[in-house]
């Protein structure tokens, strides 16, 4: 019996500034496999491990005429890996499972059967499945009984219900063996014609003359300003913004027990909050009070049914304006620097409880 | 129930000041020179068309501005610029729940402005520096004091008991004139309960629930209460939603008819008084706001007028109009001429009121350019002779 919970190990979140997406990791391979389609115009981005641990890791290969590409780990996320191998095939009606982070959500499985094997669109056969394919769910692994990875799982109908595709795990393979022999630490494409490596933009491939749309492979996405001026805040508290990145103007801080998130509330305000404890099951009145008394200035306390949260609040006008911004940056440092004491004092002095578990904070 | 409902006209004046639009380049050039104070009077002026602010405003270091019978407080020095406005009286012993209710409106309604308990007072503060005092954002610390706050006073009063420090002071409407308002509330809640009960009858639901929106928007265009009633009707608004599931809301729409007509008189005294409001609850509607609250609400009622549901066409538009007038500000003519439309839609047959109100509606729109006289589709046609058929077949 094949213990498939085991595999979410071995199975990421891909975090970028614009969405999230999945990838996993294959036996004896230190790269991560996920689509292009989820890190197109980005050189960086974070990877989370199903305990919620992030590391940054680089795009080296970009594979856009597969949809596949090659991540590298700043450091190691977990030991192993999926197993697999070139010759794994499929069959019409063979079981399969798949895994990924679907809508940004915690690892999931699920399940379904071989549609067709060799669905073709345009010159490609995919794996078509009736599992539930969602966005998120692109560049996670899809797996045979066995537990071998036989596809990458990339993209759905959108009118359709359980119309998904796969691409065969052999193609990655290939770009594994091609990753080898360049054996360079650069962002690369890979031609969508020839499939040679291109390492610089040119107008035409050096290997088969085709014309190839380098703006748009080695384009890099440019975060808005708003976006910059957060990233510079939370460089300033000492995290590094990249492996903070949870999708469109959001960021989530996982630090020890602390749990921040950042984001833009109607445009016009930039909120953190950070669930800080439960309120206690009795002498509730004490803590209302605390909560409501003006110790917490310039930060705010407040309640979500039994949850404390502990958040700062800015205008935005506040993260452009000039000099000013060193003030909010100041005080955005102190608000993360607090949010531990916080939580220590509502513990001892009120008879808050905290979070059964750091999952629970997260998904609170 | 042949004929449509009634109109009546406004009996409350809104006391309301429209923005002062052409202050509102004075409060942008002072700001982009970065002359944060300047802005700040400007800003003053532009909210409320009355005043007049200059230079002189300045070196007084404090000023104090009434909303809703409430006063707020905004003070300053060299650097930094204060807003606070007492709320509610706290008294230790407040029950819990309160204390509660407090602490989640710090988390989820208010923006930046903060609620906090000082001594034996209930407060709205806000903060920041002077380079800081963005108009927007000062537009926005100004909502959460007035608007928010109005509210946020209103309910604590009615659901905990709260005592206000400001209701003493503020000066009632006289008795006469409430004696009047309330015996036309009565007769506008009779009115709706008679259509209501004879739509159950005949088990036209989605007619009940129009006919109850309707209800609500002219409490408010009539009446613009304050305090105890405009509660009562924002938890109204808020229960009419179809996501709930369209039980959930039907069975909402009587127990909250109910709760609104029989109101006490005392109650319904207590959300009027005299003051006039410092920041403006309605919008100004530019044209192109205009055409968006009209657009959905045409498209709707010409999909009733084809099932030949004149009702629901009426009542559609009709609700359309008063939530408009009571949402924005707007041209004096086009408000004249939204008056007028509901002059002529009132007490008619259900078919005339529906053939004026969406003809006249459409007309202004397509006399602004707003809209392109769309040709009859095949859908449409088809709705209309399905609908003949339906009514043979009967």
């Amino acid at each position: 019996m094949v213990n498939f919970e085991s595999f979410k190990k071995s199975v990421y979140k891909v975090l970028t500034p614009e969405s999230t997406g999945s990838g996993f990791q294959l036996q004896g391979v230190d790269l991560v496999i996920t689509n292009y389609h989820v890190i197109e115009g980005l050189r960086d981005v974070a990877l989370e491990s199903y305990d919620n641990r992030r590391v940054k890791a680089k795009v080296l290969l970009a594979n856009p005429r597969k949809d596949i590409a090659l991540l590298k780990l700043e450091r190691p996320l977990s030991e192993g890996g999926l197993d697999s191998n070139p010759a794994v095939m499929v069959l019409d009606r063979d079981s399969v499972v798949a895994i990924g982070y679907p809508l940004g959500m915690n690892c999931t499985f699920t399940q379904g059967i071989v549609s067709n094997s060799q669905h073709r669109i345009q010159d490609l056969a995919y794996i078509q499945v009736d599992a539930a394919i969602n966005p998120g769910n692109s560049g996670g692994p899809l797996l045979n009984q066995n537990g071998q990875v036989v596809g990458i799982n990339s993209r759905k109908i959108q009118e359709a219900e359980n119309i998904g595709f796969s691409i065969p795990i052999k193609f990655a393979f290939e770009d594994l063996e091609k990753w080898k022999t360049l054996n360079g630490t650069e962002y690369t494409v890979l031609c969508t014609s020839c499939e040679n490596p291109l390492l610089t933009p040119s107008e035409h491939c050096p290997h088969c003359g085709f014309q190839v749309d380098s703006e748009k492979y080695f384009r890099t996405v440019e975060i808005d300003r708003m976006a910059i001026q957060v990233e510079s805040l939370i460089a300033h508290s000492g995290h590094d913004p990249i492996t903070l990145r949870s999708g469109k103007s959001y960021w989530e801080l996982v630090s020890g027990n602390d749990v921040v998130r950042m984001f833009f509330y109607s445009q016009d305000y930039f909120y953190a909050a950070s669930p800080l404890v439960q309120l206690p099951k009795q002498n509730i009145e004490r803590v209302m009070k605390f909560i409501n008394s003006e110790h917490q200035f310039p930060f705010y306390l407040g309640i979500d049914k039994t949850k404390i949260f502990y958040s700062f609040r800015k205008h935005s006008s506040d993260l452009v304006l000039e000099g000013h911004f060193n003030l909010i940056k100041a005080q955005f440092k102190r608000y993360i620097e607090e949010v531990k004491a916080l939580e220590d004092l509502l513990i001892k002095e009120y008879d808050c409880t905290p979070f059964e578990s750091l999952q629970a904070k997260i998904s609170s | 129930m042949e004929k449509s409902l009634l109109h009546h006209h406004p009996y409350f004046d809104r006391h309301e000041k429209q923005f002062n639009n052409s202050v509102w380049d004075l409060v942008r050039k002072a700001n982009d020179e970065k002359k944060t104070k300047v802005a700040f009077y400007q800003s003053l002026n532009y909210i409320n068309s009355d005043s007049h602010y200059n230079e002189s405003l300045l070196e007084s270091k404090s000023l104090r501005v009434m909303q809703g019978g409430r006063p707020v407080d905004i003070i300053w020095d060299d650097s930094k610029i204060f807003f606070e406005t007492t709320l509610l009286n706290y008294k230790d012993g407040t029950e819990l729940a309160s204390l509660r209710k407090l602490s989640e409106f710090s988390f989820f309604d208010l923006k930046l402005v903060q609620l906090k308990i000082r001594n034996d007072k209930i407060i709205l503060k806000y903060e920041d520096q002077w380079e800081a005092m963005d108009p927007y954002k000062f537009f926005d610390i100004m909502e959460d004091l007035c608007n928010f706050g109005d509210f946020l006073e209103s309910y604590m009063v009615k659901k905990f008991k709260f005592e206000s420090p400001n209701q003493a002071a503020r000066t009632p409407e006289s008795d006469k004139r409430i004696d009047a308002a309330w015996s036309l509330f009565q007769q506008l809640s009779l009115e709706t309960k008679e259509y209501l009960n004879d739509f159950e009858k005949k088990r036209y639901r989605d007619t009940c629930v129009e006919v109850f929106w309707n209800y609500l928007q002219k409490i408010d265009y009539i009446f613009s209460p304050r305090g105890y009633l405009k509660l009562e009707l924002k938890s109204a608004y808020t229960d009419l939603n179809p996501n709930t599931g369209f039980e959930t809301m039907y069975a909402k729409i009587f127990t909250n008819f109910k709760k609104i007509s029989e109101i006490t008189k005392e109650n319904f005294q207590s959300s009027f008084y005299k003051e006039p409001s410092f920041m403006p609850a309605r919008r100004v509607a530019y044209v192109e706001r205009t055409k968006l609250h009209f657009d959905d609400y045409l498209k709707n009622a010409f999909q009733y007028r084809n099932k030949q549901d004149y009702i629901l066409a009426s009542l559609y538009l009709n609700t359309a109009i008063y939530s408009f007038l009571n949402r924005y500000f707007c041209e004096p003519e086009l408000a004249t001429y939204l008056r007028n439309l509901l002059v002529r839609a009132s007490g008619v047959s259900w078919k005339t009121a529906s053939e004026r109100l969406y003809t006249g509606l459409e007309k202004y729109l397509i006399n602004q350019n707003l809209i392109y006289h769309e040709a009859v589709n095949f859908e449409s046609a088809l709705n209309i002779v399905i609908g003949w058929f339906k009514r043979i077949s009967r």
